[in-house]
């Protein structure tokens, strides 16, 4: 393959702590018959970093994952480990052990034969085995548990089990593909914080796939989220959170307002565009370079618009119906519709909605300023 | 289902008839292979074990029994091997033309016995294997494998396909993973599976006569025994079969069946 | 653009689980098979068979009366064993389906299961003490004044071995797709107010169909080749298609001819078959 990667690694490289390209995944395509699960990807996931890949399902994250860990094979590209190639090796010679969805744990086995069960397939002595088995029993809280059969535990412990068999053997990377979507969601935010936790502890990366944005968004440096088999973006959380790179993105994670717009006039700090329900200026760096007249979708997020009754709140407001309300905790989801029906979506506090006394129906200003504006293609 | 109570009841005594009917011949060969009468009649006139030494002091006989032992104890194995690869192969690799080979290894039951018997005759007398063991032994596996097939395939769907590559994913390699984890799952299928084959073997009787040539199993005596006359002794040996392929089922079933009783159905 | 390569490992271990039953299965059934149509053309000299290649076996055999007769015989044989097993079985798939218990159901399908694997010869010997002229039937009926005579050597007889053959196969088919019919279709349809007998016609029957049709296409394969019920319940007297093939071999060397019957007999089943897994598997 054409690509080259900028890394001066040497044999060693694996389990050097220096902050560098661990895989990199170059032109991948995959495709079953005439189906194509992964076109063109190209993907470098740091060492020692927790990245989080998420997507809709059968955007191809879970096929990523299984080409990563051989059980699939890719039908173009490479996969790079450290610099080499790993695209030939087989599954058993590519130490990334993986905490499966359906965790697959070996019913027929106990929680420490479970554990140890990558150990023994290395040729680890028996009684060091056990050793490092009851270690890693202990630091994910089985000690009681180790002589138990896989179907006397929990779900939870389940899934301590299904990490502790993947640790033991001390690898430099793991993957988990939805490890947590068996569990209720308190579990769940337990583990994450568990997961997170060992993961800085131990400094090794974490491959982790997902479709829930929580998980990604609460654990990940790096969030990587694809759509029909391509990356549609990736970044820290926080940037993509900011400023999701493509209107898929800003889909996908929900709660922003797409608006499409034509430029109208450019000014060294402010640019005026044109949307179907009113002119919106705009005053961040990403618009200086725009042309007049060109087409450009405008995006803003939920939690930067403000609601209120009269007119002349903001530098851009726009007059819309509320037509949904959904109340999360403290936090009130509104989905509210423009007179040319473009939806806006604004995130509130519920005590804001008392005050403002609005209902579903009821008609009301949007407003935002004029640096919450992004462009998104 | 809500049904009125009349009509469970009549559901329940038609299938206890339906069970009376198909126990009704195997349990008067019981009876009567144990009577003193010449012709079976009603009622017994008293009770004998002469059938069963006269059937069991038959040259014949014995000669018989012994093949179908021979001849079972080698399908059994052959055919659950056999089953299992293409059970397993069903379970674990996707490939071209996978359904229809599924559908081929499953047909040679359906064809009819007779027609099946024909064309193995013809073939093995053609390459020199008719009229002996290896030519009964040759088409029974053909006829056993798909029961072995069966038994193990409904085993294998129920294990969750994956644990299978998460032994690989830990360092196992493809010949080790299956040891490690297929093999400990399915070993008391397998054993059912055996159980089935030997049993399918043992009373084969259609296909054995048109290859087996001079060599009879127990079963081809039977037939000779029908062809030639009425005789008592067909129920000595009969009741003998039965006892014997009814175990073998019986313990095939508690295998495969004790998983499910555990889930719902 | 690199192809994705199948290790030697992997191609290894895939033939090794891939390759054996097909082998065994071409060469020892499909061979024969395919030999048999061969043999179909074959030539009879002096009691030696001849390879060859001419229609005289065909021709003699499609114009012969008395095989149009036994093929009308055994498909009319088998037809009926299909509609009076999956008469006979629906009670009890039914009874296995939706009354017993867990338990229960498990024990009664395996006691279903159980003769299918026992000697089916010995079992119609038993039928034929039964049915004799002085067997035990035809006593029970002298009990209470009706004189048969012998039951033996008749067609009703022969339909008794049939299903005997049959019915444990039939029953175990109709329960398993009873089993899988979904509950609560039965119960939406209750809700909107169907009767039992109509929930039974229009909701469980055609829900079932796959079930019902696929036991029937067994019972008419499965007897559509028997030899045994035809010659020990029938007594030989109606002569069906398995009965012309097993004569022609014992008789001697016109196996060519027994090869035609024979391929009829395999086309017939595959018609059959195929026009039944289209009936049970089509699309409203």
């Amino acid at each position: 393959m054409t690509a080259k990667i900028q890394t001066n690694t040497s044999m060693q490289a694996d389990e050097s702590p220096s902050q560098d390209v661990h895989i990199a995944l170059r032109d991948i395509r995959k495709n079953y018959g005439k189906a194509v699960a992964i076109r063109d990807l190209n993907l470098n996931i740091d060492r020692g970093q927790f990245t989080a890949i998420m997507g809709p399902s059968g955007c191809g994250k879970s096929t990523l994952l299984r080409c990563l860990a051989g059980l699939e094979s890719i039908t173009t590209g490479d996969i790079l480990r450290s610099g080499r190639s790993i695209r030939h090796q087989e599954i058993w010679e590519r130490e990334m052990p993986m905490v499966w969805q359906s965790l697959a744990l070996f019913p027929f086995l106990s929680v420490l034969e479970n554990i140890e069960f990558g150990l023994r397939m290395s040729g680890v002595s028996k009684g060091e085995r056990h050793r490092r088995a009851h270690e890693w029993a202990s630091k994910l809280g089985l000690d009681e548990y180790v002589n138990r059969s896989i179907d006397q535990l929990s779900g939870g412990q389940r899934q301590r089990v299904a990490l502790a068999r993947c640790l033991v053997t001390e690898p430099s990377i793991i993957l988990l593909d939805e490890p947590l979507s068996a569990l209720d969601a308190h579990l769940s935010l337990q583990m994450q914080a568990e997961l997170k936790r060992l993961q800085r502890e131990l400094g090794i990366t974490f491959v982790y796939v997902t479709h829930s944005h929580s998980e990604a968004f609460s654990m990940a440096d790096k969030v990587v989220i694809m759509n029909e088999g391509r990356v549609e973006q990736e970044g820290a959380p926080q940037e993509i959170y900011l400023k999701p790179a493509t209107s898929f993105v800003a889909r996908f994670l929900g709660g922003s307002s797409i608006l499409s717009c034509t430029v109208k006039s450019t000014e060294t700090d402010e640019v005026l565009v044109d949307g179907k329900d009113g002119t919106f200026r705009c005053t961040s760096d990403e618009f200086r370079t725009l042309q007049v007249g060109s087409k450009i979708n405008l995006i803003v997020r939920a939690d930067q618009i403000s609601l209120s009754q009269e007119s002349g709140w903001a530098d851009n407001e726009v007059y819309c119906r509320v037509v949904g309300e959904e109340f999360v905790g403290a936090l009130v989801n509104l989905q509210l519709e423009t007179a040319s029906g473009c939806k806006i979506f604004v995130q509130l506090q519920q005590r804001d909605l008392k005050t403002l006394d609005i209902e579903v129906g009821a008609g009301v200003f949007a407003n935002w300023h004029p640096e919450d504006c992004h462009i998104i293609n | 289902m809500h049904l009125s109570q009349a009509t469970r009841i009549i559901l329940m005594v038609l299938c206890a008839g339906a069970l009376a009917f198909l126990y009704a011949p195997i349990m008067t060969n019981f009876v009567f292979s144990l009577t003193a009468d010449r012709f079976p009649t009603l009622p017994i006139s008293g009770f004998s074990t002469q059938w069963y030494e006269l059937a069991f002091g038959d040259d014949l006989v014995i000669r018989a029994l012994l093949n179908t032992a021979l001849v079972a104890l080698i399908v059994a194995p052959l055919s659950t091997f056999l089953g299992f690869t293409a059970a397993y192969t069903d379970y674990r690799f996707n490939f071209v033309g996978k359904k229809l080979l599924m559908v081929f290894a499953l047909l040679p039951p359906l064809v009819p016995l007779v027609v099946s018997g024909l064309a193995m005759l013809a073939y093995l007398s053609r390459v020199g294997l008719s009229g002996n063991l290896s030519a009964i032994v040759i088409s029974q596996i053909v006829l056993a494998s798909p029961f072995a097939m069966a038994i193990i395939r409904l085993r294998l769907s129920q294990i969750d396909g994956d644990l299978e590559f998460a032994a690989q994913n830990l360092g196992a390699s493809n010949w080790r993973a299956f040891w490690e984890v297929i093999i400990p799952l399915t070993k008391t299928s397998v054993f059912a599976a055996f159980l089935l084959s030997f049993a399918v073997s043992f009373d084969e009787y259609a296909v054995t006569w048109f290859v087996g040539g001079l060599n009879e199993t127990a079963s081809v005596r039977v037939l000779s025994f029908l062809q030639s006359a009425v005789s008592p002794r067909i129920n000595a040996i009969g009741s003998f079969t039965f006892v014997v392929s009814m175990s073998l089922i019986l313990c095939a079933q508690f295998i495969t069946l004790r998983r499910f009783s555990k889930e719902k159905l | 653009m690199q192809k994705p390569a199948l290790s030697a490992r992997r191609l290894l271990y895939s033939s090794f689980w891939v390759s054996p039953l097909p082998f065994w299965l071409t060469l020892f059934f499909l061979g024969p098979l395919l030999l048999l149509v061969w043999l179909s053309f074959w030539d009879v000299r002096n009691f030696v068979l001849q390879p060859d290649f001419q229609l005289d076996n065909w021709v003699k055999i499609l114009s012969a009366n008395y095989f149009w007769q036994a093929y009308g015989r055994t498909f009319l044989g088998a037809s009926c064993v299909a509609a009076i097993a999956s008469l006979l079985a629906l009670p009890c798939s039914l009874a296995i389906g939706f009354i017993l218990s867990t338990r229960a159901k498990l024990t009664v399908l395996g006691l279903f299961v159980v003769p299918f694997f026992t000697s089916y010869l010995v079992r119609v010997y038993s039928w034929q003490i039964y049915l004799t002229d002085n067997g035990v039937i035809s006593n029970l009926l002298a009990a209470i004044g009706l004189e048969t005579g012998s039951l033996l050597s008749s067609k009703f007889a022969m339909q008794v071995g049939y299903v005997t053959l049959t019915l444990p196969l039939v029953v175990v088919i109709q329960s398993i797709s009873m089993l899988s019919f979904d509950r609560t279709l039965i119960n939406a349809a209750y809700n909107l107010g169907c009767g039992p007998v109509r929930v039974f016609f229009s909701v469980l029957l055609p829900g079932t169909r796959a079930g019902l049709i696929l036991g029937a296409l067994f019972a008419f394969i499965f007897s559509f080749g028997d030899f045994v019920s035809p010659t020990y319940m029938g007594g030989g007297k109606f002569p069906t298609l398995a009965i012309l093939i097993t004569d022609t071999v014992k008789s001697g060397q016109q196996w060519p001819r027994a090869a035609v019957i024979a391929i009829v007999m395999i086309g017939t089943l595959l018609i059959v078959a195929l026009t039944s897994l289209k009936l049970a598997y089509r699309r409203k």
